[in-house]
């Protein structure tokens, strides 16, 4: 099976960037989000999390974007950093929005006028299964680069 | 008969069934404690009992993946192994959730990806931990074992 990642980067770019959003959305503005959570007293910790793990996606996949073409495969140097560190990070980043998602989805079903952000409630399981989709491939990466596992069934293509 | 009774006097298992009992009224009041702030009966509750559920259903299997999709070379027996883990993930997870939320006071959002994550690492750091405390336990105790083990 042939695996690669480097095509996922816009999409990891755009959920980051989907999910910086939403969490400066609800953290900052009065708008209708911002009132529902203020409710719950979940402003803050909102704000974090959704800022945190998505500016965090959205940054490495802008850096590796802009810079990640002609990374080794696999090295010990810490810098420039290798194909497989980049999927490994991308791989953890993946699986918190993935998280993050879910809590999002479960306020959807949970608090009540959080499903009238019609937006919001499509987004969110939608972002959640790319964001699955991107931790499986770049995990598929990350074991085809690692030389201690061995494995047959998986072969790396730039 | 006479045999469990040879069993309950051997060292290991009177220690472990000192402590055993020393934690049932503890255990009890804990869950009284806890049970009167869930305010089980309400659809919350229960949303946010299934929601658990997932959430470190998904972390275990996350963390599963490659042994079950094949992409690391082993054996059926090495997939299996895997197995074991369902019940240590499933019970850090929930401790993950409730245990964050109700006991520390952590916000939401914190325990529900504190609870993903014990799902995730309850297999792959846990049951190696509990394994060497076996083992560790076994060795105090003058008895053998192999101490488990955990993911291939």
């Amino acid at each position: 099976m042939k695996v690669a990642s480097r095509f996922l980067l816009p999409l990891e770019l755009f959920l980051g960037l989907t999910m910086f959003s939403w969490g400066l959305s609800g953290g900052f503005g009065r708008g209708f989000l911002y009132k529902l959570l203020e409710r719950l007293g979940d402003n803050q910790a909102w704000l974090v999390a959704l800022c945190l793990v998505g500016g965090l996606q959205m940054g490495w996949a802008m850096f590796e974007w802009l810079c990640g073409r002609n990374w080794q495969l696999w090295t010990t140097r810490h810098w420039p950093p290798s194909v497989h560190f980049a999927a490994s990070l991308r791989a953890s980043m993946a699986f918190l929005a993935a998280l993050v998602w879910l809590y999002v989805v479960k306020l959807v079903l949970d608090v009540p006028g959080m499903a009238q952000i019609t937006v919001l409630a499509i987004l969110a399981p939608a972002s959640f299964l790319f964001c699955c989709w991107v931790f499986v491939e770049n995990l598929k990466v990350r074991y085809a680069l690692n030389p201690q596992i061995s494995t047959s069934t998986l072969r790396f293509h730039r | 008969m006479r045999s469990i009774l040879r069993f309950l006097q051997a060292p290991s298992a009177s220690i472990a069934s000192g402590f055993l009992l020393a934690s049932v009224p503890l255990a009890a009041l804990a869950a009284e404690q806890v049970v009167r702030v869930l305010e089980p009966g309400t659809v919350r509750f229960w949303v946010t009992l299934g929601a658990v559920q997932l959430l470190w259903l998904f972390g275990y299997g996350a963390s599963s993946l490659p042994a079950w999709a094949k992409w690391r070379d082993g054996t059926v027996h090495d997939r299996l192994t895997i197995v074991s883990g369902v019940i240590t993930s499933g019970i850090a997870g929930n401790i993950g959730y409730y245990g964050g939320y109700y006991m520390v006071g952590l916000a939401e959002i914190a325990c529900f990806i504190s609870t993903g994550l014990a799902g995730w690492g309850g297999d792959k750091f846990l049951t190696p931990l509990l394994g060497r405390v076996v083992t560790a336990f076994d060795a105090i105790l003058g008895r053998g074992g192999d101490g488990g083990g955990g993911k291939p």
